[in-house]
Order: C-alpha cells, then structure tokens, then sequence
C-alpha cells in the first residue's frame, strides 16, 4: 500500500462526511444522554495481550494512514484517526485477543501477510450512527445490510441496532479492505440518509421508540 | 390495477420509470458518460447513480402523476451488471418500499428487457436477440422459463463495439455505438475481420484484439479509414448475430423475432435482421432508444407481471448478484 491509496481513502472518507454534513445535523438529533454520540467512531488498535490496543499499537496504524489521517478527522464528526480511540468513550468493543509479532510493522511492511501465531492481527472498526427514531435506524439496518458485498474478502460486518442508534462493526484481517468497505458503506449510508430526508417520514408518536 | 416503480441501474444508465397495467407513465433516465478513450467504472458510475437518482424518483412521480400512495410495488435491478451501481440502486428501493411500505421486487435485468419488449412491441412468442454492452444471447420462452439457446462465450457485442470505440477515441456521447453506427455509414471498404460463430454460439474477444491490432497498422499507412474499420466491424459481428439468431429460429420453427437490448437500436443489424427474416417469411420486431437501451420502466414492466403473478421478494433476501442468469427464474405469469 503507497501513500497515495492513503490519501485518496482519506479524501473519499471526508467527502463522505461533508456529503453527510447536511444529513447529519438533521437526523443526529437524538435525545441527550450517554447515547448521544453524534458521528463517533472509534478505532480499536490491533489485537494485543490485553487487548489494550493503546497508542502504541496504534502507531502502526498511524503509519499506514500517513497523510490521509489528518483529512479523515477533518469532516464534522466523520471518522476519527487512529489516535482518536481513546478519546472516543463510546460503544467500545474489546479487540479480539489474538497473539501478536513483537512489532506489527503495519500493512507497509507485510505483517498482514504473515501468519503470526494462532491467528494474524485484526483491525476492529465500530461506527456508531444515531438517527431521531428506531425505526429509522431499523429501516436502514435494513436498507444496507443485505448480503451484497460477497465479493469481499476478509472483512467481516455487523449490523446492529440500539435503541436509535446504528451500529456497524468490521473486523478485518487487511487495513486496506477495511477501509474501502468503511468508505463505501459510509457512500450508501449518505444515499440512506438523504432518502429518508426526501421522503420525511412522519411516524405517528407511538412509534417512535 | 397495479402501479409499479422500477429502478435501473447496473451500468451506466440510471432509470426509474412507473408501469400501471401495460402503459408506461413515466420513464426518466440518465447515463454517465466518459471522455473518449475511456470507460466506466463501477465505482464511478456507482456515484453518478446516487448523485441522481433521488431527483428521478422525484421526476418520475411527477411525469406519472402519482403519489406514493398510488404505487403499489417497488421493483428493483437484481442482476446481472455491475457490483456497486447495482447495489447503489437496490440500497434506495429498499429504503423506498420501507418508508413507504409497499411490498419489493427483484427483477432480471435481461428479463426486464424482454417483457417490455413484448409489451411495446405485441409480439406473441418471439425468439429473442438480447444484444447489448453487458450481454449477447439468443433466448425463446418454453416452458416457463425464458431458454437461452445461444450467447457469447467471452465479451458481450456491445462490449466490443465501446472497447473498439476506445481505441479510436470516438465520443461516448450518447453512446460510443451510435457514433460508431454514424462513422459506419461512411465507410467504402470492408477489411476482413475474423468470423467467429461456434455452433450456437459467438464470440468477440479474439475479433476485438484483432481489430485493435489491425487499426494500429492500417490507419497510420492509410490503407483505409476509421469509417472502414467502423463499417467492417459491424458487418461482421451483426452477420454472426444474424446466423445464430437464424439457427434459433429454425430449430424453434419460430415466425416472430423480437431484439432487444441497445445495441438493439442500430439500424444497420435491424436492416440485417429484417433481411434474414423476409427470407424465412418472419416478421421482425424492434423498439426505439427509449426502451432498448437500459430504463427504469421495463424493470417496471417485468415487476408487474411477477408482481400480478405473486412474486414478492422479501427484504432479508434483497440483494443484488452480479451474474444473474436468464434461465434462472421461473416465468410463472406466461403459458
């Protein structure tokens, strides 16, 4: 992987995010609370011992996004660089434990490539969306989660709902996989959003929970 | 009387036409067009789609002057095509048939060319010749299933005639097929092109890489001209469609060809078509551009005729699949 594929995932993720910003500011308006997230991400490092997948693991993964990781904080509450994890707070996943090389050099040098113990190191990635009402985020748990991305390998993804909030978790062997399915989901994910918006619902308020 | 709402996408043509009961309210479609010398890609064509599509909902509503509340199915491209426009498209048909909770269909694509040709066109049971950028097959209904009795066995007709295209870097506006139907028509010299017709079968790759190579060569001695190869090369892959077509008709006892599909609307293969045809005393059926090249309104079309015969395609089960054969689904609302 070379800069450049960093950089133009990192613009694409930020387009996504600006397509989004519009949408976002409306359907975001979930009630306060813990759960109230706007567009938070949360980026858990590599598997390690004890799962701690701290800074230090993550500075692979800061390697790999180079230029595109400033750009990808940049959009109103997109994806947050590899640093940002800790500072996220939300729907934390524990990172699968999984013995790890001593220095994971990250997808530039081939650790990816190489079988490192039992398993090879996973990247996890939770996108956590709050939408007004859980219907709306059913219909579009619904919507995009069928089973159309069979054509790739290695990345696997959850789609779940909580309450009013989506939540999509991948789990990827490959970083690069990983983030051309967290940009394209996201590109479907701005069409959802942009649907539901055309199309105003009106949910009578029995419904609404 | 149904409504039903169609979306098309699995190339580069975007479409949402709306059929109630055998007439077509409304069709409004866009293509996403390439500079000369190139082509589309998936990821490209894929964001031209959901850049517009919305606005062609909207358009279509409007032209048919219907609401949701008069549509009562959501039809949608299942397959075949390209991976990410088809999946942008379903994404909205999904979104669509939830919100407004109407009940969603996966069409055929193929399919979907086929009954909208039958409808416009009244042909009673014709064989047909589906010939476009993405597929080439020669098809007749029997038995509840549409039977394809021939195809390509590499790349698609249309897929050959817009790589050619590339090499000449001819205009894609409006399509790379009819500029090259335009440069054809001023062409003097027919240059001997290979003849591929297997059986009931054809095939195109080894006549593209041979065209490729020849206009290299031939076009920078001057041994003829742009329009030349432009000419020979339709004359020979619409012979070859023209004798599979035949064999087809024969072995069916076939009087009724029908073709679809946009490399359906060349004039030349239709005076080709029609030739072969007035020999085997058989009558020859065509569309225009509005509905041979990829539209909402013929996966409209398709969706109602399932939709009347009581297909329904459950949410949990409406994905897209890039490689969707013809034969694969069962045509229980014909005889």
């Amino acid at each position: 992987m070379d800069s450049e594929g960093n950089r133009a995932v990192g613009a694409a993720a930020v387009q996504a995010g600006d397509e989004d910003a519009g949408g976002v500011a409306d359907v975001g308006g979930s009630p306060g609370g813990p759960e109230d997230l706007g567009l938070a991400s949360v980026l858990e490092g590599q598997g390690g011992p004890g799962s701690h997948g701290g800074p230090h693991v993550a500075g692979d993964l800061d390697n790999e996004s180079g230029p595109g990781s400033p750009n990808g904080r940049g959009g109103p509450g997109v994806l947050g660089g590899p640093g940002v994890e800790e500072a996220a707070g939300s729907a934390a996943v524990d990172a699968p434990s999984v013995a790890q090389a001593a220095h994971a050099s990250g997808p530039r040098g081939d650790a990816a490539a190489v079988a490192v113990g039992p398993g090879n190191p996973q990247t996890v990635f939770t996108l956590t969306v709050p939408f007004q009402f859980y219907l709306e985020a059913e219909m579009a748990r619904l919507a995009l989660n069928t089973d159309d991305q069979r054509y790739w390998q290695g990345v696997r993804k959850e789609v779940t709902v909580n309450g009013n909030i989506l939540v999509v978790r991948w789990i990827a062997e490959d970083p690069d996989v990983l983030r051309v399915s967290i940009n394209s989901f996201f590109e479907r994910l701005s069409l959802v959003i942009r649907n539901v918006q055309r199309i105003r619902p009106h949910f009578p308020p029995n419904l609404r929970h | 009387m149904p409504a039903v709402l169609g979306f098309e996408g699995s190339a580069n043509k975007i479409g949402v036409g709306v059929v109630r009961d055998g007439k077509v309210l409304a069709n409004p479609r866009r293509t996403y067009v390439t500079p000369p010398g190139t082509g589309f890609l998936p990821g490209d064509t894929a964001r031209h789609h959901r850049a517009v599509i919305l606005d062609l909902l909207q358009e279509a509503l409007t032209e048919a002057g219907l609401t949701s509340q008069d549509i009562d199915c959501i039809a949608y491209t299942k397959g075949p095509g390209m991976g990410a426009p088809l999946v942008s498209v379903a994404v909205v048909a999904r979104t669509v048939a939830q919100l407004w909770n109407k009940p969603l269909l996966g069409v055929n694509h193929c399919i979907g060319h086929i009954e909208m040709g039958r409808l416009i066109t009244g042909a009673t049971n014709p064989t047909v010749l589906y010939v476009s950028g993405g597929n080439t097959q020669v098809i007749a209904y029997s038995e509840h299933r549409y039977r394809i009795f021939g195809e390509t066995i590499d790349i698609a007709v249309g897929n050959c005639l817009d790589r050619f295209a590339r090499v000449l870097k001819i205009s894609n506006d409006p399509s790379p097929g009819y500029n090259i139907e335009q440069m054809a028509k001023r062409g003097k010299k027919l240059v001997e092109l290979p003849y591929t017709v297997k059986g009931m079968d054809v095939s195109f790759s080894g006549i593209l890489s041979f065209i490729e190579d020849v206009a290299q060569r031939m076009l920078v001695t001057g041994e003829c001209t742009p329009e030349d190869l432009c000419f020979s090369l339709q004359e020979t892959v619409f012979a070859m469609l023209v004798e599979i077509t035949e064999r087809a008709m024969a072995h069916c006892g076939s009087q009724e060809a029908l073709i679809v599909g946009g490399v359906g609307c060349n004039m030349r293969l239709q005076e080709m078509m029609e030739t072969m045809c007035q020999e085997r005393g058989a009558r020859l059926f065509a569309t225009d551009e509005r509905f041979c090249i990829d539209n909402g309104a013929m996966i409209a079309q398709a969706g109602w005729e399932m939709f009347r015969a009581g297909h329904r395609t459950p949410l949990s089960d409406s994905g897209v699949t890039q490689r969707y054969r013809t034969d694969e689904v069962e045509v229980t609302w014909r005889d």
